[in-house]
């Protein structure tokens, strides 16, 4: 054989090792050190949006806490009851409230809940959670000086209520005492999630 | 000549397979393990938040803004049927008795009064002509007794800033 076929046979399977090794071992893992690279940057990116959700969570806590949340939550809780105990709670509500207002509460009619997503409410897609509305019917006795206050009672309350209807009219049942003059009849809305 | 460009090819084989060899020993011994430390160092710290009672606190911040915000627009779109009463009362002429019904969604009031005298319906007629918040008025169904007592029926829409 001559030299220079030799060194030819030399050249090529010098020229196949260098394939396959590149083939087997180099590319396999470059293109593992590709996906890790990418994997990397995956993460750095979600540790970057991790850290500013958290951040801004540990910011709206801290403004929460300094607004003394915790005293406020309770108070703003109460208007989205969702426990099925509402009605109960918002009827012995206005019962107290009419009592010391000096009204006499004949009935009180509850009304099913309506969700404000389905109403006609103009405010309703502001709203973030699921508000239903409950209206309560009221019958009561009374005078107009009593009621005033009745009003005012509720409406200054941290219990949200909208009044929707009133009627005012003369109590024609002679059994009364003068002072109760008055029949109402009241519409309120109160809210519960 | 020919034993030149030999060496050169030789060369050039093995400086090839040489490189090829030191670029998967760097990548598999040192590249690799560096990116894997990386990778962990990183789940790590996301992992930290995880334990952190972070999800407590998405929820309580959530709940807040859900509150806060539904509050304040249930409190700005409530009726405010004091103001009403109160508007009422400054105009109502004191001799003449109502019955009313007031209507807030739609911002409308139906009233039958009685009064012992016309005079006094004439009076109201003209104090309700100047009152700014009562945006259109009927009086209708009036009746006049032989005494002098006056039945009628007030309808009346107002403003709904004064409810606000």
């Amino acid at each position: 054989m001559k030299k220079q076929e030799i060194n030819l046979i030399f050249y090529i399977l010098g020229v196949i090792i260098i394939f396959l090794i590149n083939y087997f071992f180099v590319f396999p893992e470059y293109n593992l050190l590709k996906e890790k690279n990418k994997k990397i940057k995956n993460l750095s990116t979600d540790e970057e949006f991790i850290k500013n959700y958290y951040d801004i969570v540990n910011k709206n806590l801290e403004d929460l806490n300094n607004a003394k949340w915790g005293s406020k939550k309770n108070i703003l809780e109460q208007n989205f009851d969702s426990s099925p105990f509402f009605s109960s709670i918002v009827k012995d509500f206005l019962r107290t409230k009419a009592l010391e207002s000096g009204l006499i509460v004949s009935d009180i009619y509850v009304s099913r809940p309506v969700i404000i997503a389905n109403s006609e409410e103009l405010y309703k897609s502001e709203l973030i959670g699921p508000v239903n509305k409950t209206r309560f019917e009221l019958s009561l006795e009374g005078n107009y000086f009593a009621f005033k206050n009745f009003i005012s009672a509720i409406e200054k309350s941290s219990r949200i209520g909208s009044i929707e209807s009133i009627s005012i009219d003369k109590n024609h049942n002679s059994n009364q005492e003068i002072t109760n003059d008055l029949l109402f009849k009241l519409s309120i809305d109160y809210y519960s999630y | 000549m020919e034993n030149k460009s030999n060496v050169i090819i030789s060369s050039l084989i093995v400086i090839i397979l040489i490189f090829s060899i030191s670029f998967y020993l760097f990548i598999s011994f040192v590249s690799l393990p560096q990116k894997e430390k990386e990778i962990e160092e990183l789940n790590q710290y996301i992992e930290k938040f995880k334990d952190d009672d972070y999800e407590n606190k998405m929820i309580e911040v959530s709940n807040a803004i859900k509150y806060v915000n539904d509050y304040m627009i249930l409190l700005e779109n409530k009726k405010n049927a004091s103001n009403f009463l109160n508007f009422f009362e400054s105009w109502a002429h004191p001799g003449i008795s109502y019955n009313i019904n007031l209507d807030f969604s739609y911002n409308k009031a139906m009233a039958r009064g009685v009064t012992d005298n016309v005079v006094k319906l004439m009076e109201q007629i003209a104090i309700l002509g100047i009152q700014e918040k009562i945006k259109e008025y009927e009086i209708s169904d009036v009746d006049i007794a032989i005494d002098g007592k006056t039945q009628f029926n007030l309808t009346f829409y107002f403003s709904e800033e004064l409810i606000k």
